[in-house]
């Protein structure tokens, strides 16, 4: 593009992508809640960040910087909206138990305790535009509730979840994922 | 500058050539820049095109294949973690002539190879190492038992088995071979138990090494080539491809 830019090219960009305008699915969730009561009660996310390691090299009294590998931080977020029901907490810490008992000191196999998630991002006309993916994810905090009489306000627990590796559908549509 | 002569007489009998000095790499010599025409330039030291470095983690292990000596029942291979490769080392031999000490090279000997397994659930690599050492010494792995009698190390049911690493580029492309030949398990370390972290264990394992064989695999791309000269109106001033050359 030559020149300053004009109005014309500003105008020809797509609309900004909303941070409100998402969908969060937990695929076969453990702990005895379903798909669908997570989507609906999840108030806020993020998407996972992604970032490639660097490797310096002193040469002649000069640092190079090559690529290293892809990390990820490896836990994600997620605020979920308690009901009176309380079947966020107590389906989380079902979940989290399964994975290791406190009770009884048993735990159990990565495989039967992971799930997938996938947050889904929209367009102005609800057309599903980009998908995140997480894989090998399972609840790893299901943090302290402070309750206070002072406030009205909805208990909205922020669960924090472990793991393996994220993906982008946008990026896999090229071949370089898996997603 | 002054300039260096081409030719020193250090001694009577020695005659040292000292080089051409090269000029002073500078970071743009050393990064390479790419072309007007999106061509790749690589970046070059005293004149050499420096390849990508080799990246600690792009290894693969090869480990031979054991089975029970009494079922004939295929032991599963443990996975390798994390390996030190070693190489022939010579030591120096020193010996007074004249008044002053002169220094030789004594024997090759190959370096011991450390390897760090991943332990699962199973104990794979506890069973896959006792199974190499049932090669050497005759034993019962239920009681305990043994019966004096040890092994030859030669042969299909000897203990000496090869151990190859593959060096590979940041394409995983294998690139180098190293096969430690004529390996058996010495030293097993201790494992680690505890109650209090949440971590695992792993399997640390000493191999002696008998012969170290290394070389280039021919069948890759190995690594960047060598930088190609533009030729003119490819893009390239003649300026810029001097200023690359060093």
């Amino acid at each position: 593009m030559a020149g300053p830019v004009t109005i014309n090219d500003v105008q020809g960009l797509v609309d900004p992508l909303k941070g409100y305008q998402f969908q969060m699915t937990v695929a076969a969730p453990k702990g005895g809640i379903t798909s669908q009561m997570l989507s609906l009660r999840c108030t806020a996310t993020e998407l996972p960040g992604i970032s490639l390691d660097q490797v310096p090299v002193d040469l002649a009294g000069f640092t190079l910087v090559y690529s290293g590998r892809i990390k990820f931080s490896h836990t994600w977020r997620c605020t979920l909206v308690e009901g009176t029901d309380s079947v966020i907490r107590v389906s989380i810490a079902s979940w989290m138990k399964l994975a290791y008992n406190w009770i009884t000191g048993v735990g159990s196999n990565k495989v039967d305790i992971q799930s997938t998630a996938k947050i889904q991002m929209y367009d102005n006309p609800n057309n599903p535009v980009v998908a995140n993916f997480l894989y090998g994810l399972f609840p790893i905090a299901n943090p302290a509730l402070a309750l206070q009489m002072a406030d009205s306000r909805a208990l909205a627990p922020d669960i924090t979840w472990s793991f393996d590796y994220a993906d982008i559908d946008a990026i896999a549509q090229q071949g370089l994922g898996v997603g | 500058m002054a300039i260096v002569p081409a030719t020193q007489v250090v001694a009577a009998d020695v005659e040292v050539t000292t080089p051409t000095p090269l000029k002073p790499p500078t970071v743009e010599s050393l990064t390479g820049t790419p072309g007007t025409d999106g061509q790749k330039v690589w970046g070059t030291y005293q004149g050499q095109p420096i390849p990508e470095p080799h990246r600690i983690w792009k290894f693969d292990v090869t480990l031979p294949k054991l089975t029970a000596p009494n079922s004939g029942t295929n032991i599963a291979t443990p996975i390798v973690q994390n390996i030190e490769c070693g190489f022939d080392n010579t030591t120096p031999e020193q010996y007074p002539i004249g008044g002053r000490h002169h220094v030789s090279a004594n024997f090759f000997d190959a370096s011991m190879l450390n390897l760090m397994f991943y332990n699962d659930e199973n104990q794979t690599p506890i069973e896959y190492i006792l199974a190499w050492k049932r090669l050497i010494r005759n034993y019962d792995p239920n009681t305990g038992l043994d019966d004096g009698t040890y092994n030859y190390p030669e042969g299909t049911n000897g203990y000496f088995k090869p151990i190859i690493v593959i060096l590979q580029n940041i394409k995983s492309q294998a690139v180098y071979r190293i096969t430690y030949d004529k390996c058996f398990p010495t030293t097993m370390h201790p494992m680690r138990l505890d109650y209090e972290p949440s971590g695992r264990t792993v399997i640390a394992q000493t191999f002696a090494v008998n012969r170290i064989i290394t070389r280039k695999d021919q069948s890759s791309t190995q690594g960047p080539p060598a930088p190609a000269i533009p030729k003119a109106g490819a893009g390239f001033s003649v300026v810029n491809l001097q200023r690359l050359q060093l």
